[in-house]
């Protein structure tokens, strides 16, 4: 399971980045993308836009669930009050998934990208994340639209990330 | 609707000898020589500056991906679980000079009953022969002919025609003359023979031949009232019939008493006693196909042909009843394709699909008949056809039906049941479908342009990799076409690694269109999959200004030509439209031959 990370400013511009691994089921955190796939999780983080544009209007929530699938990768959305998205995207391991997982990998979150489960655990890392984010653009120097370069609000995402994901 | 019978199964003939399995393969083939043609011309003729795309126009279908829809349809194999390439009409013709004419139509007419040219077991033998009578106006009298045609009405009654052409050759010279257009619906065989003859031929001639317009006038005016007087009239005919006695009977409350206490009273024993089956519980034969007169085979004509005809509520109410009937027989083949069928007809239907069921029910037929052309009966073609075709008529419902047409889409790419020229053509279909979707207000929320760029960089990509560089370019014009439209006028470029790949593949395509021409011959063999063509030379003064590079593309004047003169030209000599008898070859006797397999 591999995961990545990116808060989208208003003019689609990113504002944050990270690409993390799972830490559960005695994952290391490290991401499993390989080099062609890198350039790809931006180009699909970034169409998935349209379809937030779209749901975006449909829930009342902040956080939309999974919005978006492109081939194995599913993205989800969290949009703040200031039309700023926090975008995951997380590709399970095994492609397909359909049958064939062990009894360890079915439980753990990364299996069913769709489960409830998943879906709480990528909430409560998005709600954490989205405090910390409230926390970082209140320091007098950010500006909006402004990319966030604190090495602490990187850490405290890392820190989100291992552990709910 | 194909009128005479005689093109599919030229085309079967010419695909027997071969592998009849990789029709697909056979399509990609024909466009991929095409598209290199395009390529080689472009390198000849124009300088490496000039070309500029048109616009994206979601109307119009790319040339490339018409082309390769046009060859996977035209090359439909015959087969036992559909009657689209079955015969409806045969039309026999003799020349006003033959000996003993009468007698030359009827062996005509038992060869195709009987003999080697018979059609397979499983083609309904009971389709209309027209007999043509060719007078040819140069070297024969019209009034033996016109008695000889009087004789003929006599003994084979009102489907006769006669047509009165000249015999002596025409050339372009000529006050007349026209020229002989070049048939569309060519199968793929057909043209990969004619492009290999015309690559084999060191004395290149002028493969256009013509014809006098007075014989064109009289082969039209045959055609069409061949078509109207005697084809349309007839499968109307056999539809209604069919309908009365065979279908109406099942649709009622006996009907499906029938094939109920069919399915439970025998049900458990049929598959596994031979007796069982012998007794009528199944018309589904060991030999796994229905013959011709049993009621599933004859419903399933009368489906097809109200297809055909276009009434596509009785075709999609007789192709539903089917679906059950060939499921509970396990008749997969015929399960597919009547759940293709239906989910076909329910989309072109004009009505109503606003709700979400309908588009359900859609998705669950094409469901079906995908997973038993893929998976149960592993044909390629079929599950490709089905799959593109409910792709593009998802697409022309718009709305939510855009998004199931990607879906699908995708689906097929994740099967890897295309080769390369289909992959790359079926993502640039993607970004149009996206393009398609228009969204609302002055923001266009609900359109999918960045979906759109996306698939078209995914495009270019593939292209790229063959060193298609003209189709390459074209996608990334649209690509940036489509990132200028957004409200930020930003695509990906504040993304670094993605804008990083962007501007790679620009460069690539900058060397590919230069410095291409040498080494054209072995290109395409030999460019590795991940899209690293070898020939990347450092230009450090090429470092491209992406906003700039995106407004030039966007503002060339008269680029408007610049898509529709791609080079399409016939590659390859004429073949003139065949209307001969059935003296070809149509035996596909097993229905694992048949080119779905």
């Amino acid at each position: 399971m591999s995961y990545y990370f990116a808060i989208i400013g208003t003019q689609d511009n990113p504002l944050f980045e990270y690409e993390f691994g799972t830490s559960k089921q005695g994952g290391d955190g490290q991401s499993r993308f390989s080099d062609q796939a890198r350039h790809l999780n931006q180009f699909i983080l970034h169409s998935s836009l349209d379809i937030v544009e779209e749901v975006q209007w449909t829930s009342n929530q902040l956080y939309l669930k999974a919005i978006d699938k492109f081939f194995n990768n599913y993205i989800s959305c969290f949009i703040t009050g200031g039309n700023v998205k926090l975008l995951l995207l997380h590709q399970p391991l095994n492609p397909g998934g359909a049958g064939g997982g062990t009894t360890r990998n079915s439980t753990s979150i990364g299996a069913n990208p769709t489960s409830p489960q998943t879906e709480e655990a990528i909430k409560n890392f998005f709600t954490e994340v989205y405090e910390n984010y409230v926390k970082a653009i209140m320091s007098p120097f950010h500006k909006a639209n402004m990319e966030i370069k604190s090495p602490v609000f990187r850490a405290r995402v890392a820190a989100a990330g291992r552990k709910y994901l | 609707m194909r009128s005479p019978p005689l093109t599919a199964m030229n085309g079967q003939a010419a695909a027997s000898p071969k592998k009849a399995g990789n029709l697909v393969d056979q399509v990609e083939k024909v466009v991929d020589r095409h598209l290199s043609y395009a390529e080689d011309a472009y390198m000849g003729i124009t300088s490496p500056t000039t070309p500029a795309r048109h616009g994206l126009d979601t109307d119009a279908t790319s040339v490339y991906y018409a082309l390769y829809l046009r060859r996977l349809l035209s090359g439909i194999p015959l087969s036992c679980h559909e009657s689209f390439a079955h015969p409806v009409a045969c039309v026999m013709a003799i020349s006003s000079r033959n000996p003993s004419p009468i007698e030359a139509l009827r062996r005509l007419y038992t060869e195709t009953t009987q003999g080697e040219n018979r059609l397979p077991v499983w083609v309904d033998g009971e389709y209309l022969r027209y007999y043509v009578l060719v007078h040819d106006e140069e070297r024969s009298d019209i009034t033996k002919s016109l008695a000889l045609f009087d004789q003929m009405k006599r003994h084979f009654g009102l489907h006769c025609h006669l047509l009165r052409i000249r015999s002596s050759e025409t050339a372009e010279t000529d006050d007349d003359s026209q020229q002989l257009p070049r048939s569309d619906w060519m199968t793929p065989a057909e043209e990969i023979a004619d492009i290999e003859r015309s690559d084999r031929d060191e004395d290149f001639e002028d493969p256009t031949r013509y014809i006098f317009g007075s014989d064109a006038t009289a082969i039209r005016t045959f055609v069409r009232e061949m078509v109207t007087q005697s084809i349309i009239p007839t499968m109307e005919r056999n539809v209604s019939v069919w309908n009365d006695q065979v279908a109406s009977r099942r649709r009622g409350l006996s009907g499906r008493f029938m094939s109920l206490s069919k399915r439970f009273t025998f049900g458990g024993s049929s598959r596994s006693s031979t007796g069982a089956r012998a007794t009528g519980s199944t018309n589904y034969e060991a030999l796994g196909f229905y013959r011709p007169d049993t009621p599933e085979a004859i419903m399933r004509r009368l489906a097809d042909f109200a297809f055909m005809l276009r009434d596509w509520k009785l075709a999609m109410s007789t192709y539903d009843l089917l679906r059950s009937d060939f499921q509970s027989d396990k008749a997969w083949k015929y399960h597919a394709a009547a759940n293709e069928m239906a989910a076909f007809a329910l989309l072109i239907m004009p009505q109503n699909m606003s709700s979400k069921t309908r588009i359900e029910t859609i998705n669950q037929m094409l469901e079906q008949a995908f997973y038993s052309y893929h998976i149960r009966c592993t044909s390629v073609y079929g599950a490709v056809r089905c799959t593109v075709l409910a792709l593009e008529l998802l697409r022309l419902r718009g709305g939510s039906g855009i998004d199931e047409a990607v879906r699908w889409g995708i689906r097929l790419l994740e099967t890897g049941l295309l080769g390369r020229v289909g992959d790359a053509l079926l993502k640039e279909r993607m970004a149009i479908c996206y393009a398609s979707k228009s969204g609302a207000g002055s923001q266009a929320w609900g359109s999918r342009r960045r979906k759109s760029a996306l698939w078209s960089v995914l495009g270019a990509e593939t292209w790229i990799a063959q060193a298609k560089y003209i189709q390459a370019q074209k996608c990334l014009n649209e690509a940036r076409k489509m990132y200028s439209l957004l409200p930020g006028e930003c695509g990906v470029q504040n993304f670094g690694i993605a804008s990083d790949f962007l501007a790679h593949l620009n460069e690539q395509l900058r060397e590919g269109l230069r410095i291409e021409i040498p080494t054209r011959g072995d290109e395409s063999g030999d460019v590795d999959e991940n899209g690293e063509p070898e020939l990347l030379v450092d230009e450090e003064s090429e470092t491209l200004d992406r906003r700039r590079s995106r407004r030039t593309s966007l503002i060339v004047p008269g680029a408007g030509g610049g898509g529709a003169a791609l080079e399409t030209a016939p590659l390859t000599p004429l073949v003139p439209a065949r209307l001969s008898s059935v003296e070809d070859e149509g035996e596909v006797t097993s229905p694992s031959k048949d080119g779905f397999g």
